[in-house]
C-alpha cells in the first residue's frame, strides 16, 4: 500500500471516528457539562459588559454634565466679563460725554460772555408821529433808546413817500416794517407798505402814502420797525 | 439539521440556535482540539472558549455552501487548541534531519489498521504530530501551517518529512514483529 494511500485512510478514519465515537451517554453528559460552562461564562461576560456599560453611562453622564456645567459657567463669565467690558466702555463714554458737554458748557459760558445779550434777537419798536404839514418827523423817543446795533435811523420825506433807512452794523436775519397802529384820520385808503432793499446792513423801507398828504390832512401815524438778528 | 436551516434560527431564536449549533459540533470539535492538546481538561477549555468565540462572532459568518460552517468552526477551534498550547508550553521542532533513514516513497505491506496507527501518532513527539494532523486530517498546506504555528514552510515540510519516517518506521517494526510470531 502506498504511503499517500495510507495517510488519505488515516484522515478518513480519524474524521469518521470524531464522529462516531461519542454516542454514548457518558459523552452527552460531558457536553452537557461544556455548555453549562460556556453559558455560564457567556452570560457573566454579558453581566461584566453591562456592569462596564452602566459604569461607563453613568461616569459619561456625569463628564457630560460637568462639561456642560462648565461650559455654563464660561458662557456666564465671558457673559459677565463682556458686561463688565461693556460697563467700562459706557463709563467711559459717560466721562467723554460729560467732559465734552462741560467743554461746550464753558465755550457756551464763554460765548454767552463775549456775544452781548441782546445780539441773538433784537426786537426793537420804533413809534413815529408824522405832520404831514411838512418833512417833520417827531421821535417820540430819546436817542439812547436806539440800540447800539442800530446805527441811525433817517427819513427821506417825499411828497407822498416815506424812506425810513436803518443802518446796522451786522446782517440782520429778518426784518418787518409794520404800520397797523396808523391812527386813521378821516382818510386812510391808498397806504402801503413796501419792501425795498436790504444791502450792506442797511435797511430801507420805503412807504408810499399815495395822494394821502397831497389832502393836507392831519393825521397821526405810528410805525413799528422789527430787526431779528441771527 | 443544514447549516443553513441552523444560521437562519440565529435571526429569530438565538439561545436555542446556539445551543443547537453546540450540540451539532462539539464532539467532532472537542476530539479535533484533544488531537493536539492531548489532555482532555485543556481541550475542554480550548472548546469553552472557541464555542464563546464561535457565538459571539457567528454575525460574521458568511456562508458559502455546506461544509463552510463546518470548516469554519473547526478553524477557530484549532487556532483555539494552538493559541492554548502556546501558553502552556513552546512547542519544539526538531529541524535534524539527518537521521532519516527510511524513503516515504515505499509501499507497506499488508493492511494496516488505521486504530493502531493512530495510536502511533498519539505517540510521536508533539512537533512531529501537530504538522502530520494538519497536513493529513486537516489537509492544511505547509505554508497555512507555517502561518499557524508561525514557523517557515521548511520547518513545516521536515517536521511532515520526520513524521512520516516515525510512523513508517514503526510500522515496519511492528510487521516484522508480527512475521515473527507467526
Amino acid at each position: 500500500m502506498k504511503w499517500e494511500d495510507i495517510e488519505k485512510r488515516f484522515g478518513d478514519f480519524v474524521n469518521s471516528k470524531e464522529v462516531t465515537r461519542t454516542d454514548n451517554d457518558s459523552e452527552s453528559l460531558h457536553g452537557a457539562k461544556i455548555w453549562t460552562e460556556i453559558s455560564y461564562r457567556m452570560s457573566s461576560k454579558r453581566t461584566i459588559w453591562a456592569y462596564w456599560w452602566t459604569a461607563a453611562s453613568v461616569i459619561g453622564t456625569i463628564i457630560i454634565f460637568s462639561l456642560i456645567h462648565s461650559s455654563t459657567i464660561k458662557q456666564k463669565n465671558s457673559e459677565i466679563a463682556r458686561l463688565e467690558s461693556e460697563l467700562i466702555y459706557m463709563k467711559d463714554s459717560e466721562n467723554k460725554l460729560t467732559g465734552q458737554v462741560k467743554q461746550m458748557q464753558d465755550k457756551l459760558d464763554l460765548a454767552q460772555s463775549i456775544i452781548p445779550e441782546n445780539k441773538n434777537t433784537q426786537t426793537r419798536t420804533e413809534e413815529k408821529y408824522i405832520n404831514t404839514s411838512g418833512s417833520k418827523l417827531k421821535n417820540v423817543y430819546p436817542a439812547t433808546t436806539i440800540p447800539d446795533s442800530i446805527k441811525n435811523i433817517s427819513l427821506e420825506d417825499e411828497l407822498n413817500t416815506e424812506i425810513y433807512i436803518a443802518e446796522v452794523k451786522e446782517p440782520v436775519l429778518s426784518h418787518s416794517i409794520m404800520t397797523d397802529e396808523l391812527i386813521p384820520s378821516t382818510t386812510t385808503s391808498g397806504r402801503s407798505v413796501q419792501y425795498d432793499t436790504y444791502e450792506k446792513g442797511t435797511v430801507h423801507y420805503k412807504i408810499d402814502y399815495g395822494d394821502m398828504k397831497s389832502n393836507n390832512e392831519t393825521f397821526q401815524r405810528s410805525w413799528k420797525l422789527t430787526i431779528t438778528y441771527p | 439539521l443544514e447549516e443553513k436551516e441552523l444560521i437562519s434560527r440565529f435571526n429569530h431564536q438565538k439561545v436555542e440556535a446556539q445551543k443547537l449549533l453546540f450540540e451539532q459540533y462539539y464532539r467532532k470539535m472537542y476530539y479535533t482540539a484533544l488531537r493536539y492538546l492531548n489532555v482532555r481538561e485543556d481541550a475542554e477549555d480550548a472548546i469553552v472558549e472557541a464555542f464563546i468565540r464561535i457565538l459571539n462572532n457567528i454575525g460574521k459568518f458568511k456562508y458559502e455552501g455546506e461544509g463552510s460552517l463546518a470548516k469554519w468552526i473547526k478553524t477557530i477551534v484549532i487556532n483555539e487548541s494552538f493559541r492554548s498550547l502556546s501558553k502552556k508550553k513552546r512547542i519544539v521542532y526538531n529541524e535534524d534531519i539527518n537521521d532519516a533513514s527510511i524513503e516515504t516513497n515505499e509501499d507497506i505491506e499488508g493492511n494496516i489498521d488505521m486504530g493502531f496507527l493512530l495510536s502511533l501518532v498519539e505517540s510521536m513527539p508533539r512537533g512531529y504530530r501537530i504538522v502530520f494532523n494538519l497536513y493529513v486530517v486537516e489537509n492544511y498546506s505547509h505554508k497555512e501551517i507555517s502561518e499557524l504555528l508561525s514557523i517557515s514552510v521548511s520547518t513545516s515540510k521536515s517536521q511532515l518529512y520526520k513524521a512520516r519516517n516515525y510512523l513508517m518506521s514503526q510500522l515496519k517494526k511492528q510487521r516484522a514483529y508480527e512475521m515473527g510470531r507467526y
